[in-house]
């Protein structure tokens, strides 16, 4: 788990969070508020593990103002089984189609929260996506929001301040997170990712200010090997065996990978597209294998070059939609087989 | 860790376990059963959080250790067992192995330490209590408890322990009841707990499974009770309970004296008419009589007369007729004595010879 003193690029953030640690006292209701991907959920996690800390309770001086990461609290909220911490985000419920925290949710909550702790001095909830609350459940939420039983602390999250009711924000303190500047978090790309200075620079103008998106760069060259070999496969392999590529990355571990390779695949086609219009490499993506690109290019016509680009663009929104990998990864790779 | 367990003994040990062992949630963990070696036995614990269950039982150790393994499916897997020794093992890849006989079973574990900790309490603490008289207790005031989950407070039974008394409070708002019993409880200090409801009926199991004798302290958020071969951790509920004595009226001017089993066959002839919604009934009362009244609107009216000790000014009242019933239904054949103040004030409920039972149900208008 990240400790606070490992996250970049939010210290005015850091500076409440840690004076609410002891010595300090923190208050009862928290809202985390900033773009998606810069590291709200990461300090939440944090905040709440440096609360439940023994030395932080104790407050030794050797790890004051953070979680040691080797005591009984830290272990368990590493392991996800702290009894006494409750992650909360919204979910596909049954019968809807979206994401949502409802109504059922903060009812769980809130007997849940009718108990005292369970070993900790205080239990401590974080409400992950709070955008995503329907007013329903923001209403039912506001009296616990208010006035949470016993020393419990809750930490809203929201990317948006503006679509939170107002009642809700009244009831937190705000604390703002801000995209990572771009030279915070080329440095730490080179000192914490090992990335060399034009892969940090890239990288960072790249991630919008996010160090999560930032560190999918990292090994984005294996994505992109992987989806140079599945294109030759297409071009070459049975039809069977490109439904065995396609199965694979049906599997639940493989799900994410293959929203990575969808992008990737569509970045070479785009690619292939501009060496056989424009004839020149200098605008390519993927200068580095602009050689290779060109082979490729080769085997395809401009038609069928953008009739793929666009199945690509598809695909990638019918997996927005959860249309299962499956389906989405077979449909391209035949498409692009049969030209 | 190695162990050999009766398959019976092991088998109500994994029964006890899977009861109170949750499956939903965040934490896998908690569908799991901790066992552990203890000198010349084993400790199995499960938990939801909410209700902590240690039992434990005879077992020969070969080598000591504990481990973490689905409660449920264990119960499955040794309910099926032939009666004979079982042996449990713990290989170094952490996988719990099973032989019985010839079957073999190998099971996935989770890392023992990950475990909730059973509340540690201190024995010297324990205060003994009577077995027979808590579950008197719990069957006179469960059935007040509310079930309304918005109100977690009223949705347990308040347990309070002085150095000579005793209490058990219910409530949901319309209704309460209330018990104290005396006996000498060396408290340092009072104690005022709430006891969930899902937890007052797992302490009804664990009393029933106890031979005369329990035992109890508060730890931390936890009220422990112990048994010969069990341990039950509760965690209490947060907050205060309502302040029940202000509800307990003071002074009466009308008191009925009532024949227990005759009320109860008058109220259930008269109950069939009630208002569906509402569920209430008209009880007029004068010198002698008792008239129960109701109106079912449409459907038609009911109505019943029995002969009653009654003091006071004639009066009208109206109860729900389900309450009325409830509360005697826990009480034993003989005489109940309704006290009134007025149509509008709480009537309360005693058996004559029991100060300190008290029922109060609030009146409806009429």
């Amino acid at each position: 788990m990240t400790k606070l003193s490992e996250i970049i690029g939010q210290a005015a953030a850091l500076t409440v969070l840690k004076s609410a640690l002891p010595p300090g006292k923190p208050v009862n209701s928290y809202l985390f508020v900033g773009p998606e991907g810069v590291g709200k959920r990461t300090a939440a996690l944090a905040f709440a593990n440096a609360l439940f800390c023994q030395s932080s309770i104790n407050n030794d001086a050797c790890e004051a103002n953070d979680a040691c990461g080797i005591c009984v609290p830290c272990v368990k909220m590493k392991g996800g089984s702290f009894p006494d911490f409750k992650f909360i985000k919204p979910t596909i419920h049954k019968n809807k189609t979206k994401e949502e925290i409802n109504i059922e949710d903060i009812r769980e909550l809130i007997a849940s929260l009718a108990y005292k702790p369970y070993e900790a001095e205080r239990k401590i909830v974080i409400l992950d996506g709070v955008d995503q609350m329907n007013t329903q459940a923001a209403n039912a939420f506001l009296k616990t929001l208010e006035e949470p039983p016993g020393d419990t602390i809750l930490i809203l999250i929201a990317a948006n301040l503006n679509t939170q009711l107002p009642t809700i924000i009244s009831r937190c303190q705000i604390i703002r997170f801000r995209p990572v500047p771009f030279g915070e978090m080329t440095r730490f790309l080179m000192e914490q990712r090992g990335m060399d200075e034009n892969q940090a620079r890239l990288a960072s103008a790249l991630s919008k200010g996010s160090p999560g998106m930032a560190d999918m760069f990292k090994d984005d060259e294996k994505v992109r090997a992987e989806a140079i070999g599945m294109l030759e496969s297409s071009l070459s392999a049975s039809v069977g065996a490109l439904y065995n590529i396609a199965h694979t990355l049906d599997k639940k571990a493989n799900r994410k990978r293959a929203d990575r390779l969808l992008p990737a695949l569509q970045e070479l086609i785009r690619d292939m597209l501009v060496v056989k219009l424009a004839g020149k490499y200098d605008n390519l993506i993927n200068k580095d294998i602009a050689v290779d690109i060109e082979k490729a290019a080769r085997n395809y016509s401009v038609r069928e070059l953008f009739k793929s680009y666009d199945l690509a663009d598809e695909m990638i929104s019918a997996r927005k939609w959860n249309i299962n990998p499956l389906l989405v990864m077979s449909l391209l790779l035949m498409e692009m087989r049969e030209k | 860790m190695e162990f050999t367990i009766s398959r019976d003994e092991f088998f109500k040990a994994l029964q006890h376990a899977q009861g109170v062992v949750s499956s939903k949630g965040q934490m896998p963990i908690l569908a799991n059963a901790l066992i552990e070696t203890e000198g010349s036995g084993v400790t199995i614990f499960s938990t939801n959080l909410d209700i902590g269950l240690r039992g434990s039982h005879e077992a020969k150790v070969s080598s000591p250790g504990k481990v973490s393994v689905q409660a449920k499916k264990l119960h499955d897997i040794v309910r099926e067992l032939p009666s004979e020794d079982i042996l449990v093992k713990v290989d170094d890849d952490g996988r719990c192995r099973l032989t019985c006989g010839k079957s073999k079973f190998n099971l996935a574990t989770i890392n023992p330490d990950e475990f909730p900790a059973f509340p540690d309490y201190d024995q010297s603490r324990l205060i003994g209590l009577d077995a027979g008289m808590l579950a008197e207790m719990i069957k006179k005031t469960s059935f007040a408890i509310s079930q309304d989950e918005t109100r977690m407070t009223l949705n347990g039974a308040l347990f309070e322990v002085s150095k000579t008394k005793v209490r058990m409070v219910a409530t949901d708002g319309h209704r309460l009841a209330y018990v104290e019993r005396e006996g000498a409880f060396g408290v340092s200090e009072d104690m005022k707990v709430i006891i969930a409801r899902k937890a007052i009926s797992e302490l009804s199991r664990l009393i029933g499974e106890a031979d005369g004798s329990l035992k109890f302290c508060l730890q931390d958020n936890h009220i422990i009770f112990v048994s010969d071969s069990m341990v039950l951790a509760i965690r209490l509920i947060e907050g205060a309970y309502p302040n029940y004595e202000q509800v307990i009226p003071k002074s009466f001017d009308r008191e009925a004296t009532i024949d227990t089993s005759e009320f109860v066959h008058s109220l259930r002839r008269v109950a069939t008419l009630a208002d569906e919604k509402s569920h209430m009934i008209r009880l007029s009362f004068s010198s002698d009589k008792l008239e129960l009244i109701s109106e079912g609107g449409e459907i038609g009216e009911a109505k019943d007369e029995m002969a009653v000790q009654f003091q006071g000014d004639d009066v009208t009242i109206g109860l729900n007729v389900e309450y009325v019933l409830d509360l005697l239904n826990i009480l034993d054949d003989g005489n109940v004595v309704f006290k009134m103040q007025d149509q509008l004030s709480p009537v309360m409920a005693q058996p004559p010879d029991d100060a300190g039972l008290i029922f109060i149900i609030m009146p409806m208008r009429l």
